[in-house]
């Protein structure tokens, strides 16, 4: 279980991060949806120990997150975080190599990956060679490779066309139904209506709405009608926190 | 630590750069060049053997035109073992610009000399085979010792030990200069290996770390080890991939030298034993410690290497701290051999400063090469090196883990507290701010580089003029007509094209000037005499009271030549053209461009450069109080015409006192004058005292933006160059 309590993250006077605090069981997938700049990548970031939150705490069962436990964690960064010149199986090793992975193991894993997403053709290719939506792919990949059991996925359909999106979707249910617990965000409210257990909306770093995502739908009124699409309800959310920000 | 992924990265870092085919590509290079020189003998040795000549073997033929006979038999006997050399004799030399000679034909003309004992000159269609020269050239001289021998009856012998240079023998009983040449060499190409260890280290760090950062691949890699573990990985990776490429280099040094004992025929000797047995202990010594300091130089640097590149936001940027670091490096080494030679005495200060860490890379090897280091010295800074590492490694590991993530090229400002100041502005003041800066950046910008312009152009012109002037005057002027002539060409070119930089790269308009009443004008000349002449006493009196040199032109030591042309010279370089072009670059330009930043500050600010630009103290104090005058007289008349006169007629009694001397009846008539002048100025000032209350008070304000001055580098390092040449000048003259 993750825990984050009363986190906050400052950049100079800048709050990235203001108070943030949530809960997530395991094998669950939380939603994590606001505007460009609202304080996504930032958590992410500090769940995973690349930066320091300025205040809070942040436990994954009940304690401190240490090196150990982030091997256990695959991370999607938001974007292309693959080294151009590599070859996509060079770059695989490199990164399982990191994670203690030897590199027959990479090989075996990182083709049937290829094969599950049909682009084994490009196991020698270099990585500046591939379309951006390939290069999701790999990254996915990359993620996934030393079967985490926390996933954290900063945009993962960015660049991806609707037949890939789908078969993403499709990965990553069935990842789910083998008990993993997954963080992602997304612009795309579809997505996150389709996918998530628990959703949080970040504005300008403050939560702005969170709980699971049944629940939301069911509850939360606007204009006197609940069971809106969560598209509306961001819009709605987002456009009412700006109102108190401004007053 | 986790170990092993550190481990794990440095394996796939080392089998990677191996296994690159550029790698291979390198190597096979290496290797048959490194076999090519080991066996370089032989191959040349096979060559021979086989007829096989490396340079042409075309026909060539040498005429001599000799009527004398005085060298036509050396020359054919020196060519008559050459089958491809003819040499023949010729009566006439036909060989002209329009008839010219064909690509193998030479001709020597020759004619005996009274001076110079033979008159030679050689003509071909165009430069001839090296060999045929060296050979003809040797010839001739020979010949000539012969000649000259036989007229004043002497041996050739005797004659040849004239000509060789004479041999002075040093012996230092205080310095172990045993084997000093050898020991040189070793210097030398232990420095260059320290140079490429540390250009492919550096560079190779430095553009994997910036690939990674660029790429945000290093997101990804720090969500697996540790900023300090990825650092000490990627240093040690590339260390290693350098140690490896070493011992191939090795193994191919060997592998050529026993290829050669191969070859060679008799004795077969063991190549290892050669080897080793020819050097001595003094050397092997002196080969480890340079290893040894090699090993931790190429990592310390490293580290920094790493640490700069993390700091950086792009491949091309990480290039040039590389750039840096290797500045640094060759810096100090430069300062290493000048400072450590066999003629010095290593100083105790200096034992301390080799102790230091890198820096020792550099002076313990010297130190042992003049045999001046100790082994407590050595063992000292091996100590601190160790020390140092993890000093220097948490250093770099902080900077790096900061950098590495930081993805924005954010500038920081000097002043921390003015910076929160800022903050608390809306955008439209911040961007306000931002202009004004870019335009004070763009004034001192402007300013700087005028003055770098006037430098460089001074110094150049005045090497130019230095050749040319005295080319064409010598014969016909004296010393200090030609120095004036050249000190006139110099200031009009450097001030001149300083005036011009401003006027074109400022876009800046200049102001029309104000038309002035005839009784204003013969106010305002009047006036200035009479505060010119005020100037003139008041700087001798400074000058006295801080016991200043006043007399400039007697330390210079220029005499006036009394003839027209010299006189002429005189006014001309040294009234009128300053007066003209200083009036220009000074008040015209600097003063009117300053003038955005409040007339005060123009003022000031041109009369102090005007101050400095003098180079010398009693000159500059004199200079910046005229300055200010001229200063005020521009801004009041928005022009440069009264300025450009008063200046003419103060640098004009000048130059009268200097052709005609104090005691001239006409210097002391005009010095009347002028007195006279002053009189009536001053009375004049006083009548025109109210007029003062007339000047606003907003007229004296400065605009506090000239402080962003301080910010642009051109400007700051042109006025540090000023004031350099200031002080180096004023040295000179006392």
């Amino acid at each position: 279980m993750l825990e984050v309590e009363n986190v906050t993250k400052e950049f100079g006077t800048k709050k990235a991060v203001n108070g943030l605090t949530f809960k997530l069981e395991d094998g669950r997938i939380l939603g994590l949806v606001g505007r460009n700049g609202a304080g996504k990548s930032t958590t992410f970031r500090m769940i995973l120990q690349i930066i320091e939150p300025t205040e809070g705490k942040i436990l994954y069962n009940g304690r401190k997150i240490d090196q150990e436990d982030l091997d256990k964690f695959g991370y999607l960064p938001e974007e292309g975080s693959l080294i151009p010149s590599y070859t996509v199986l060079d770059l695989c090793k490199y990164y399982g190599s990191l994670k203690l992975m030897d590199s027959k193991e990479i090989r075996t894993k990182l083709i049937s990956w290829l094969e599950k997403f049909h682009i084994e053709e490009y196991l020698n290719k270099k990585v500046k060679d591939l379309s951006k939506g390939n290069r999701q792919k790999i990254q996915f990949i990359v993620s996934n490779l030393h079967d985490p059991d926390f996933l954290i996925l900063d945009e993962p359909f960015s660049g991806l066309d609707p037949i890939s999106v789908e078969e993403l979707k499709k990965c990553i249910l069935e990842l789910k139904e083998k008990g993993k617990t997954i963080i992602f965000s997304s612009h795309r409210m579809d997505h996150v209506e389709e996918l998530c257990d628990d959703l949080i909306i970040l504005n300008e770093g403050k939560t702005v709405l969170q709980g699971d995502l049944k629940n939301i739908i069911s509850t939360y009124e606007i204009d006197g009608k609940v069971n809106n699409s969560v598209n509306e309800i961001f819009i709605h959310a987002a456009s009412e926190a700006n109102k108190e920000v401004k007053e | 630590m986790n170990i092993r992924k550190v481990k794990e990265i440095i394996k796939f870092d080392v089998e990677k750069d191996i296994q690159n085919k550029w790698f291979v590509v390198l190597n096979v290079i290496m290797l048959i060049s490194i076999l090519l020189v080991t066996n370089w003998s032989h191959i040349s040795k096979f060559l021979d053997e086989h007829n096989i000549n490396l340079s042409s073997s075309d026909k060539f033929t040498i005429q001599v035109l000799d009527k004398e006979n005085l060298v036509y038999d050396d020359i054919k006997e020196a060519f008559k073992d050459d089958k491809n050399v003819k040499v023949e004799k010729v009566e006439k030399n036909k060989y002209t610009k329009k008839n010219i000679p064909k690509d193998d034909l030479l001709l020597v003309e020759v004619k005996s000399d009274e001076a110079k004992i033979l008159d030679l000159k050689m003509v071909s269609k165009e430069s001839i085979d090296d060999f045929i020269y060296d050979k003809l050239y040797e010839v001739l001289k020979d010949s000539r010792s012969k000649i000259f021998a036989s007229k004043v009856g002497v041996t050739v012998e005797q004659l040849e030990v004239l000509n060789e240079d004479l041999k002075l023998e040093r012996e230092m009983l205080g310095v172990d200069a045993e084997n000093s040449d050898e020991k040189e060499m070793i210097k030398l190409v232990s420095t260059m290996l320290v140079y490429v260890c540390l250009i492919f280290v550096l560079s190779r760090i430095a553009s994997q770390i910036a690939n990674e950062k660029v790429s945000k691949s290093i997101e990804y890699v720090m969500t697996s080890v540790s900023a300090k573990e990825y650092l000490l990985a990627k240093v040690l990776g590339t260390t290693i991939t350098i140690v490896i490429q070493l011992a191939y280099a090795a193994v191919y040094y060997m592998m050529g030298n026993m290829i050669s004992s191969l070859f060679a025929s008799s004795g077969g000797a063991n190549v290892s034993v050669n080897l080793i047995g020819s050097l001595d202990k003094e050397i092997i010594s002196y080969v480890l410690a340079m290893m040894g300091y090699l090993v931790f130089t190429v990592f310390l640097t490293s580290l920094i290497q790493a640490a700069l590149s993390s700091k950086t936001t792009s491949v091309t940027e990480a290039g040039n701290t590389t750039m840096l670091l290797l500045m640094v490096v060759v810096f100090l080494y430069i300062i290493s051999n000048g400072m450590i030679n066999s003629y010095t005495k290593v100083t105790p200060i200096m034992y301390v400063i080799s102790c230091l860490p890198i820096v020792s890379t550099f002076f313990v090897p010297s130190m042992m090469i003049i045999g001046q280091a100790t082994t407590a010295q050595i063992i000292i800074s091996f100590i601190v090196l160790i020390l140092s590492i993890p000093l220097i490694f948490n250093t770099c590991a902080k900077v790096f883990k900061n950098g590495i993530l930081d993805y924005t090229s954010k500038k920081k400002s000097l002043f921390g507290s003015k910076k929160k100041e800022e903050e608390n502005l809306s955008l439209a003041e911040k961007q306000d701010i931002e202009l004004r800066k870019d335009n004070a950046k763009k004034f001192g910008f402007t300013i700087g580089m005028a003055f770098i312009i006037f430098v460089v152009l001074e110094t150049l012109t005045s090497i130019v003029t230095s050749f040319i002037v005295p080319a064409y005057f010598a014969e016909t002027v004296d010393m200090s007509t030609i120095f004036v002539i050249e000190n006139s060409i110099i200031l009009v070119v450097s001030l001149g094209l300083a005036s011009a930089f401003i006027k074109f790269y400022s876009d800046e308009e200049t102001p029309k000037g104000k038309i002035l009443s005839g009784i204003q004008k013969f106010e305002l000349i009047f006036i200035g005499i009479a505060v010119v002449v005020g100037i003139q006493y008041l700087s001798t009196f400074i000058c006295d009271k801080l016991g200043i040199n006043g007399d400039i032109v007697e330390t210079v030591g220029i005499v006036p030549q009394k003839t027209f042309f010299g006189i002429l010279t005189f006014i001309t370089g040294l009234a009128l053209v300053p007066a003209l072009f200083e009036e220009l670059l000074f008040r015209k330009y600097v003063l009117n461009y300053s003038k955005k930043y409040g007339n005060v500050f123009a003022i000031v600010f041109s009369a102090l450069l005007f101050g400095i630009y003098h180079f010398n103290l009693s000159q500059g104090i004199f200079a910046f109080l005229i300055g200010i005058l001229f200063g005020i007289i521009a801004v009041y008349t928005n022009g440069i015409k009264y300025t450009c006169l008063l200046h003419f007629l103060n640098n004009f009694y000048a130059c009268l006192t200097m052709i005609l001397g104090l005691d001239s009846i006409i210097v002391k008539f005009t010095f009347n004058i002028f007195i006279a002048i002053s009189i009536v100025g001053v009375i004049l000032m006083i009548k025109n005292l109210p007029k003062l209350k007339k000047i606003k008070k907003e007229d004296l304000k400065i605009n506090k933006d000239c402080k962003y001055l301080l910010r642009n580098y051109t400007f700051i390092i042109s006025m540090i160059v000023l004031v350099v040449m200031f002080a180096a000048t004023e040295h000179l003259l006392n």
